[in-house]
């Protein structure tokens, strides 16, 4: 069992938009530090929502997030220096090359002293070609963006990861060294939360995998667990199960 | 039970102030309008059109600076001869020249409107002072053509058009351009405060505006050398300075307008549509409608039909007079057929007797009959002034425009200056000449005569003009209201910006 202390938690966690609609409903999660957790559900589930909340870009209506035992409402400029985000699409400053971008969200992620060889070495590691560490972002693929959004979290070094279907739209190779990445970032100790639709790959980085239906997680299942069980299977099923609300 | 005590980040992030965040993203900020494509475009036509709009006005400033120097030539002429030696205080038809333009109180073009011409061109180029009031003299501003009325092209214009543009078209997307684009969301899961990202990007677009802004005066302050304009005097290149200054306050003000566009819109296109609106009305609609709001508010006839007004009471008053004289000057002669300058000197003491009082009713009445006019005209004039400067006041280009000609002595306050020093001297006029005039006209029937009342006096006894004051001082205090106002619209543009980022979607 996993001793780590726990680094991103919600407890009871619940976001009703101003439309009325209930984006996530009491959600409870824990998840410690070395593990990935991966949240399966389709568009609308609440993954993004509860991605947002744990950032601060929106309030909850009920419950508390945490990251490392921060009320992340109470004080969210203490809690994001704990955290690190990588998004579907990671946008950066089209006339900045890669290095000046990962330069500047260094230092507003709180690593103002780098030099230019640390910044190397970490698009180095997550294999981004040298000839693109001087090049202006703009000229970059989606792949190369996201390997640059992951030197970003990864050079911030903070003890949680928040990834938001990171390598939705990569091509299969692309995706493959993005999860190697974050296997490594899981066995340094981070706490990782991946929204994703890709249920495979959520098996294969997930120490746990949960399936969100219109806000609701309902479904958990641990590593071991789906060593047992057919995860598409279940994920479909869940799919097509009647509507919670009616 | 879990123990979920804090624990600590497995890297020291250290304490940040929000002096380097402010820092980190002004820096950033800074690097990217610098090298973009729109910056590069507006310096260039600024810069690029900064050497014709001092060549137009340099050229305009010397035409109506020839024009002074023959009016004060024609005048010192004036002073020299007879004229001047024996001032009569009325403008009699059969004197050969206008005695009463030795008194004329003749406006020198101010230098500074090669950079910022105001109203400098459309100030009446002097006054006349005559018994029954104040006469304009023309304007120095003669059209010829619609181009010369629509193709005024100055410092102040470029400033407030062309650089109050490139203010809007960097600002307009800083916020909005953000979101559409995708990296607010990356930024703001960085332990950074609204506050700071906004307080950076607006000391980022402070700092890039004034590059531009410095190169238009350093290439207007060049160009006025090379087509060979006087040097400015020390006070005014100290106005110069604050024209800069003030320029720098508009810039931020307009900046933080769009940033308060940018703050409350979700995409860029809104937001820059959104800004062209607001700035084609406050740059160009506000003062049509200031000039129209005014009018109709509080209607008021011109300075010309004031004085024609005057000019025809005091007329008809002096004609009544000058029979009720002619009527005195009958019962002491006891002549009645002729008029004579013989008879008048055998009883000089006797009519003068009877004429003083009639004089002394004349004066009076005429004072109140004027007084009335003027007061009336006064009030109304002073309520349109008012009304408009207010209206004018709603909007920060215009604002601007009232703060950099106030400070270079070409705006209302400066125009209002030169009124009230000509007020000042034609009631000290009124005071020592006009009410106690050395020379009268009496009507008897058909005839009429000038007499000698008393010794004429030479222009050296009369007071002469004082032109109202120019120091850099009275020009800041006239200016004061308006970059009051205009402080005003940036800090309330800021709190707005701030509290519409408070609450912004940053997703």
């Amino acid at each position: 069992m996993n001793q780590q202390q726990p680094i991103l938690k919600a407890e009871d966690l619940s976001k009703r938009y101003e439309d009325g609609v209930l984006a996530l409903d009491h959600l409870n999660l824990t998840i410690r530090g070395g593990e990935a957790y991966c949240l399966l559900g389709a568009n609308g589930a609440g993954k993004t929502t509860t991605i947002n909340l744990f950032l601060n870009f929106i309030p909850p209506t009920t419950g508390t997030c945490y990251i490392n035992g921060i009320d992340v409402t109470r004080d969210p400029l203490e809690a994001k220096k704990y955290v690190a985000f990588v998004s579907e699409n990671v946008m950066l400053y089209g006339n900045f090359t890669a290095r000046q971008n990962l330069d500047f969200f260094a230092k507003l992620g709180g690593k103002p002293d780098l030099t230019k060889e640390n910044y190397y070495q970490v698009m180095r590691r997550v294999s981004l070609q040298e000839k693109a560490f001087e090049q202006r972002v703009k000229t970059f693929s989606k792949g190369m963006r996201q390997k640059l959004g992951i030197s970003i979290a990864i050079i911030k070094d903070a003890s949680a990861i928040l990834l938001d279907e990171p390598t939705s739209g990569l091509d299969p190779k692309a995706a493959e060294e993005f999860l190697e990445i974050l296997d490594e970032l899981k066995k340094e100790g981070k706490a990782i939360l991946m929204s994703t639709h890709d249920i495979f790959r959520a098996k294969e980085i997930g120490d746990r995998v949960g399936i969100m239906k219109e806000g609701r997680l309902v479904m958990e299942r641990t590593r071991q667990e789906l060593q047992y069980e057919d995860l598409v299977k279940i994920y479909i099923d869940y799919m097509k199960s009647e509507p919670l609300t009616v | 039970m879990e123990d979920w005590s804090r624990k600590e980040s497995p890297v020291s992030l250290g304490k940040r102030g929000i002096s380097k965040v402010i820092w980190y993203i002004a820096n950033r900020e800074l690097v990217d309008q610098l090298i973009s494509t729109r910056f590069l475009i507006i310096v260039l036509l600024v810069v690029g059109l900064i050497p014709l709009a001092t060549y137009v006005g340099l050229e305009d400033y010397k035409n109506r600076l020839q024009d002074y120097d023959r009016l004060v030539a024609d005048k010192q002429k004036l002073m020299a001869g007879e004229a001047g030696q024996k001032v009569q205080g009325e403008d009699s038809p059969w004197t050969p020249e206008n005695e009463l333009a030795v008194f004329r109180a003749i406006r020198r073009p101010d230098p500074l409107s090669v950079f910022v011409r105001g109203l400098d061109g459309a100030y009446p180029e002097y006054w006349d002072f005559t018994p029954t009031g104040i006469e304009e003299g023309p304007s120095a501003l003669r059209p010829k053509r619609l181009s010369d009325l629509l193709g005024q092209l100055d410092m102040e214009f470029l400033i407030r058009v062309v650089l109050g543009l490139l203010a809007i078209l960097l600002a307009f997307d800083a916020v909005s351009g953000e979101k559409e684009m995708g990296t607010l969301r990356l930024v703001f899961s960085q332990p950074i405060s609204r506050a700071g990202f906004l307080a950076g990007k607006l000391v980022a677009g402070a700092a890039v505006l004034l590059v531009p802004l410095a190169a238009a005066f350093l290439a207007a302050l060049l160009s006025s050398k090379i087509f060979g304009m006087e040097s400015l005097p020390p006070d005014g290149s100290l106005k110069l300075l604050l024209v800069f200054l003030a320029s720098s306050l508009y810039l931020l003000c307009i900046y933080s307008l769009g940033l308060l566009i940018s703050s409350l819109t979700r995409s860029q296109k809104t937001s820059i549509i959104v800004l062209l609106v607001i700035w084609i009305v406050m740059s160009l609609a506000a003062s049509p409608v200031a000039t129209f709001t005014a009018q109709a508010i509080c209607p008021a006839p011109s300075r010309h039909i004031v004085e024609n007004q005057k000019k025809r009471l005091g007329d008809a008053l002096k004609t009544e007079t000058e029979k009720a004289m002619g009527a005195a000057y009958r019962d002491v002669t006891g002549v009645e057929n002729r008029m004579s300058y013989g008879d008048f000197l055998d009883n000089k003491d006797a009519v003068l007797r009877r004429i003083d009082p009639i004089i002394s009713s004349y004066v009076n009445k005429r004072r109140q009959l004027l007084a009335e006019v003027q007061q009336e005209a006064d009030r109304q004039e002073n309520g349109q002034n008012r009304i408009a400067r207010t209206v004018m006041w709603l909007s920060p280009a215009t604002t601007f425009t009232n703060v950099v000609t106030d400070l270079s002595s070409t705006g209302d306050e400066s125009r209002l200056a030169w009124f009230a020093a000509a007020e000042r001297y034609f009631n000290r006029l009124e005071a020592v000449l006009f009410e106690d005039p050395p020379m009268i006209t009496v009507r008897l029937g058909g005839m009429s005569s000038t007499l000698e009342r008393r010794n004429l006096p030479s222009i050296s006894e009369l007071p002469m003009f004082v032109p109202p004051k120019n120091q850099v001082v009275t020009t800041i205090q006239r200016a004061l209201p308006s970059v009051i106002i205009l402080m005003v619209h940036i800090v309330l543009l800021i709190i707005g910006g701030f509290i519409a980022f408070a609450r912004y979607d940053v997703r």
